[in-house]
């Protein structure tokens, strides 16, 4: 009797479920579990600051951007800089004579109808403030500081605080870039006791000045007051569409687009002063799976950086289809083998381009990376206009490397299956270490591949999973001798100076593989400042060429994005990724 | 009992102080660097200039005086003579840990000193050069220069030191500009060599810091509930894990509530119907759960439970975006349920099979006894005496057992919650770590420490509770 009421009671829980079930699988028509001019925003990570100076990841300045404004942002579908919180692009003078004798000047005019929250003007004084606070030594700021290294001085018109001119002392090919895409900060707001306006920018810029003024105590006070949480989590005020209105640390950050916002009586002018999401949420979700399951329930409506293999099972799945669309623009990030060249082992460019041999890069793109990547060969992407198309794909060829390493001088003298040679007096086996993100199945793939194939040509090669800050440390002091590793470019003309100048290599430095090579430091001279554009390209193509030849890296591909986006919104996406306040609900 | 309860809290004490300790001993071996961590940015990767590279110093000093780095790391050391009192004032880390190996090698402080700033000293100048066909160059002279900041071994120092020597060869303009610097800087390297002290390094010396030292700072800090400044986020660890705590204890203490609400009765009744269909059937399944893992299991969950796909969508996948913070604790548990069913589930599931194995055992162990006989001889109903009589008495391992389960409750559950994407302690941990946000992980760590401790001291208290025999 017991059982048959236990038997009653389970398959009644059975039937209950498979109704719920059926009941849920009713397909005819998607209905959307939001409806709402919200726009819910997967990150991989949780946003930690919204200060516009001191974030870190291109996650918080995808926040901070709807907030705080440039003079000029890019606009997501020309990759070009437009104009946002000023009226024109600058009137560039050469100046001829003075102080800044060889430099630019840079004039711009806020729209007159900008304001901040309070209802006070964004003036030439705020971006002032801005440059000044970002050239506060106390401040530690080396991101800006190259694209700003040639600003002297800030001039605002006396009789229209809006007009204000920007003084280089030379011709940076960046300088246009690096001052107009500058953030514009209220100086009332940021510095209330006027701790900066003790100094002129010019003190501020000067090495010299600087020097002279750099142990003032009201650096260090202005520094103290700006480097705090109330300033990178409460007192965040720009002049964009949104302003913050909610912040649950590591569950979510949430703007909303401002009432009466100056920018609307624009928006039919400006494109970047164009907004239309009412709020936007981001959600931090890390792990892949996670996220993915986010999408299939609705819970975000844009997701990107999916993980490749689950981004092409979710565009096979049919209710998926019907709720979202698939967005795959190339980026702007470089995937490479970075070879520690001082190495030497690898400081031979026959050796590296031996290596280099090793790897069937399509094959890679393919079966590793879904098919979502294109192959690349140079420091540079595909579509730059200075690409250098003579560079041919270097193809798999394992007799190739083995007659450019016996060229180089590696045998395998004692038959152990490894060549070796001679270096300084001491018999040198060739056994590398590759270090990867641990965790990144693709470079943990990739390294493997290559460790099977470089066994092949006598190179043992130990692939090591590394966590990522380890890693980063590593590179950084150049203790490795392979690793995989991602780059990141922006839509500028390049400047090789940080990934490939000797200057920058060096303990703690950004040139990675230590490439150091007297041409190379030449051509990045004069790269940097030659404006005109054709002359420039020329250089551009001899430097892609040099670094084809020397092969201080090995090249892999440029990453596709992988991104879902909710059906009931019209995407703005490209290879800078989402353009969110363009994101327009559908009728 | 309040004088054995104030015996072992005095006991806990140097524990918790020796767990202080080894934790903070830790954070000193952690591989990484914290300030490079804090900065977040390659602060000498873009220098072009002697002042970009006095910035670049400056801005790193800056910062470990933040983190309050710049001072001792404890109340005192005691190293070789050889080693100076204030390497810790040396704010590069990959600078400081050179000095101290080539200490450790020469044992010549004011030697090491001097072939120290005769490379800072060449790199200077390289970067100060205006000529352009002396900066052309001097191009092969910055790789070496810059290595020698990390290297400390003879046969790689002399190996930079002849490619440079080599390139200033070439080029006698270049040796008619640096080469005088060059010189010294090779007279100091054979100077620290041959004033070599290794005796210096076999004799110890004290040296007391006093107070102002890292780990007094940490430790008071500790105390007062100021558990440092999170490196990542640049807040309070406090306020980063006040929430993180709520939503850990709110799974944690539900799971611990459903493991035991179906571990004990299951393990009573195996108990009671030993060797019969039920015993061996939940022996199987129990031995089947805990071989299962969580995060095999939460993945399943996740992708068949939370989804249309495979119409089963009973559940919201992820933690719940819209729960307002101005809402009451209560209120906030009760819109954020249904996304949390899942992730108890899970945090439950290894539990239930481990606990009903211990009730099973510990209740076997007392039904065998007399007085269990003559409860039943006595004519008492069966309920009352196996839940009055043996349960009572079988209570002893559940008890150990919960006390050990209050600390993993405030660790949290790591891997559920990463895949549930609950922004709980386990999350936060392994973040924290991922980061290398040591204020975090230590501060996590030490709360564990103290919780075990009140665990322990929460059983006594219960033994004695359930058994008046035993004498605390």
């Amino acid at each position: 009797m017991k059982k048959k009421r236990i038997l009653l009671v389970l398959s009644s829980v059975v039937a209950l479920m498979l109704a719920l079930s059926c009941n849920s699988c009713k397909p005819d028509k998607p209905t959307w579990k939001h409806n709402d001019n919200t726009l819910r925003v997967r990150q991989p990570v949780a946003i930690t600051t919204l200060n516009p100076l001191l974030y870190r990841s291109k996650y918080e300045s995808a926040a901070f951007e709807l907030i705080y404004q440039y003079p000029m942002g890019f606009d997501y579908e020309k990759l070009v800089l437009v104009p946002q919180l000023v009226k024109a692009d600058p009137v560039v003078l050469d100046i001829t004579e003075g102080e800044y004798k060889g430099g630019q000047s840079f004039t711009y005019e806020i729209h007159s109808e900008a304001v901040w929250d309070d209802g006070k003007p964004v003036t030439g004084r705020d971006f002032e403030f801005s440059l000044k606070a970002a050239f506060n030594p106390k401040m530690g700021l080396a991101r800006f500081l190259p694209y700003l290294a040639a600003v002297r001085d800030l001039e605002v018109d006396d009789a229209n605080p809006k007009l204000f001119t920007v003084f280089t002392n030379n011709k940076y090919m960046l300088n246009l870039a690096g001052i107009s895409n500058f953030v514009v900060l209220p100086e009332h707001i940021y510095d209330p006791q006027g701790l900066m306006k003790k100094f002129s920018l010019n003190e501020l810029t000067d090495p010299a000045k600087a020097a002279k003024i750099a142990d003032d105590p009201a650096l260090q006070q202005f520094f103290d007051f700006y480097n705090t949480p109330k300033i990178a989590r409460e007192t965040v005020s720009g002049s964009g569409p949104y302003k913050l209105v909610e912040w649950v640390d590591d569950q979510r950050v949430v703007l909303a687009k401002k009432q009466n916002w100056w920018g609307e009586k624009l928006a039919g002018h400006y494109r970047l002063l164009q907004a239309y999401p009412d709020t936007i949420v981001f959600i931090p979700i890390k792990d892949v799976v996670a996220a993915t399951a986010a999408v299939k329930d609705e819970s975000v409506d844009v997701a990107p950086e999916l993980d490749a293999k689950l981004f092409t099972e979710l565009r096979q799945v049919d209710f998926v289809k019907n709720i979202y669309t698939f967005e795959t623009p190339p980026t702007y990030k470089i995937y490479m083998t970075t070879i520690q060249n001082r190495n030497p082992k690898l400081s031979d460019k026959r050796v590296r381009r031996a290596l280099a041999h090793t790897v069937d890069m399509d094959l890679v793109i393919k079966d590793l990376y879904d098919g979502l990547a294109e192959r690349i060969v140079g420091p540079f992407l595909p579509d730059q206009k200075y690409y250098l198309k003579t560079m041919k794909p270097i193809a798999i060829n394992l007799d190739e490397a083995r007659k450019l390493l016996a060229e180089a001088g590696w045998k395998d003298s004692n038959g152990n299956g490894i060549v070796d040679k001679t270096i300084d007096g001491a018999v040198v086996e060739m056994k590398l270490e590759y270090i990867f993100p641990a965790g990144s199945a693709f470079a943990e793939n990739f390294a493997l591949l290559m460790k099977s194939n470089a066994q092949k040509i006598g190179v043992e090669i130990e692939a090591n999973g590394v966590d990522s800050k380890v890693l980063g440390q590593r590179f950084k002091n150049g203790e490795y001798d392979l690793g995989g590793r991602a780059a990141a470019t922006i839509p500028l003309p390049d400047d090789p100076k940080q990934l490939w100048h000797s200057d920058s290599a060096q303990p703690g430095g950004s040139n990675y593989a230590w490439f150091s090579n007297p041409t190379a430091d030449a051509l990045i001279n004069k790269i940097q400042i030659t404006t005109d554009e054709a002359a420039r390209n020329k250089l551009y193509e001899e430097f892609q060429q040099l670094i084809y030849d020397e092969q201080p890296v090995i090249f892999q591909l440029t990453p596709f994005e992988k991104m879902a986006v909710h059906q009931r919104f019209e995407p703005v996406v490209s290879r800078l990724g989402a353009s969110l306040q363009h994101f327009k609900l559908k009728k | 009992m309040f004088l054995y309860l104030l015996k072992r809290i005095l006991m806990f004490l140097p524990t918790l102080l020796l767990i202080s300790l080894l934790s903070f001993g830790l954070s000193r071996l952690s591989p990484g660097d914290p300030v490079a961590q804090y900065l977040g940015e390659d602060v000498f990767g873009k220098i072009s200039t002697p002042q970009d590279l006095a910035n670049a110093e400056q801005g790193y000093a800056q910062a470990a005086q933040t983190l309050k780095l710049d001072k001792p790391a404890f109340y005192c050391s005691i190293t070789a003579q050889a080693y100076p009192d204030t390497l810790h004032k040396i704010a590069i880390s990959h600078r400081r840990k050179t000095l101290e190996k080539l200490v450790a090698q020469y044992g010549n402080w004011p030697q090491v000193q001097a072939w120290y700033n005769g490379i800072r000293s060449i790199d200077l100048q390289l970067l100060g050069l205006k000529d352009s066909a002396l900066v052309a160059a001097a191009i092969p002279l910055k790789s070496p220069i810059r290595e020698l900041y990390t290297l400390y071994l003879d046969g790689a120092i002399s190996i930079r030191l002849n490619e440079m020597g080599a390139a200033f060869g070439k080029n006698p303009a270049l040796a008619a500009a640096l080469g005088t610097d060059f010189s010294k800087l090779k007279k100091n390297y054979e100077t620290m060599r041959a004033e070599a002290a290794p005796g210096k390094l076999r004799l110890p010396a004290f040296h007391w810091y006093g107070l102002d030292n890292q780990y007094h700072t940490w430790l008071m800090g500790f105390i007062r509930g100021d558990f440092g400044t999170s490196l990542s986020h640049r807040m309070a660890v406090a306020d980063k894990v006040k929430p993180a705590l709520f939503w850990t204890l709110v799974v944690n203490l539900a799971a611990i509530a459903l493991a035991f609400l179906l571990a004990v009765p299951i393990g009573v009744w195996s108990a009671v119907k030993q060797g019969k269909t039920f015993d061996k059937a939940a022996t199987i399944g129990l031995f089947m759960l805990y071989s299962m893992p969580a995060f095999w299991v939460a993945t399943l969950l996740l992708v068949f439970f939370t989804n249309p796909q495979y119409s089963m969508n009973f559940f919201p996948a992820g933690f719940p975006n819209d729960i307002p913070t101005s809402a009451p604790w209560w209120r906030q548990i009760g819109l954020a349920i249904p996304n949390l069913l899942l992730p108890i589930v899970c945090v439950a599931f290894p539990s239930i099979a481990y606990i009903a194995r211990q009730a099973r055992g510990g209740m076997a162990n007392v039904l065998g006894q007399d007085f269990i006989r003559t409860a039943r001889a006595k004519g008492l109903p069966e309920r009352t005496v196996i839940w009055r009589h043996g349960f009572r008495n079988a209570l002893f391992p559940l008890i150990t057992l919960l006390a050990s389960v209050v600390p993993s409750a405030i660790a949290g559950s790591v891997a559920v919650e990463w895949i549930f994407n609950i922004p709980g302690m386990g999350w936060l941990t392994l973040q924290a770590i991922g980061q290398q946000d040591w204020p975090i992980v230590f501060t996590v760590l030490m709360l564990g420490a103290v919780l075990t401790v009140v665990g322990m001291l929460v059983s006594d208290v219960l033994y004695r509770w359930v058994d008046p025999r035993v004498k605390l």
